[in-house]
């Protein structure tokens, strides 16, 4: 599949409610303001590598478990 | 002490009247220039506008510093220089690159059709390429926020 035809989905909302952690709380944990973690979910934001692992940390999951890859709608 | 949130949407709302002030002084300025030969009311409405202007920046200047109180009291210096608010300041100093670099190469064929004095568009452009990038800024940070969940 063509990169372009491709965008970073992700599961962080899902996860994030599972820890019942708010959007500022975890933008907390990760040291961001809270509308890059709602932009993040929201797919207008793509975050950098540092800042997917640190959620991957906070979170407690992989990498792989909170990023993929989809088609773009 | 305010939370993060609200230091944002501070600093957005700061930017924006910061440009406004900026704008008023700039604008009022160069037309007070424009109407010295001439004189008249619209020459004493430029001059005041110059001084109200001038006011509402120093008014912004004060807003800038009692922001930056509020920043160092919630230690939150590095969490308001995120990778996204990095983003929206890149995206906002290309904008106001290319916005200048437009409106200078519209200039030099507008000297072929109208007589003006390009002194008075240059201190324009100048201002506008620091306009454009401070309201651009400051809408980024305002938009595309579903709120707080």
């Amino acid at each position: 599949m063509p990169l372009d035809k491709q965008q970073l989905g992700n599961r962080l909302r899902e996860l994030r409610t599972k820890l019942n952690l708010t959007q500022a709380g975890l933008a907390s944990e990760v040291g961001v303001t809270r509308k890059t973690i709602n932009t993040v979910e929201n797919k207008v934001f793509i975050p950098s590598t540092i800042l997917a692992l640190k959620l991957s940390q906070v979170l407690n999951v992989p990498v792989e478990e909170i990023f993929y890859l989809t088609d773009k709608e | 002490m305010k939370n993060i949130d609200q230091l944002v949407h501070q600093r957005a709302v700061t930017l924006l009247f910061a440009a406004f002030a900026f704008g008023v002084w700039q604008f009022a300025w160069i037309g007070q220039d424009i109407l010295k030969r001439s004189g008249g009311t619209l020459f004493q409405v430029a001059g005041w506008s110059t001084v109200v202007g001038a006011i509402l920046w120093l008014v912004a200047c004060h807003f800038f510093m009692k922001y930056s109180k509020h920043v160092k009291q919630a230690k939150a210096c590095s969490v308001l220089n995120d990778e996204l608010t990095q983003r929206n300041r890149s995206k906002a100093y290309i904008m106001g690159y290319f916005t200048v670099f437009g409106l200078m190469w519209l200039l030099i064929p507008a000297t072929d059709f109208w007589n003006f004095e390009v002194k008075f568009a240059v201190r324009g452009i100048a201002a506008i390429g620091i306009i454009v990038p401070l309201v651009y800024f400051a809408v980024l940070e305002l938009k595309d926020d579903g709120g707080s969940e």
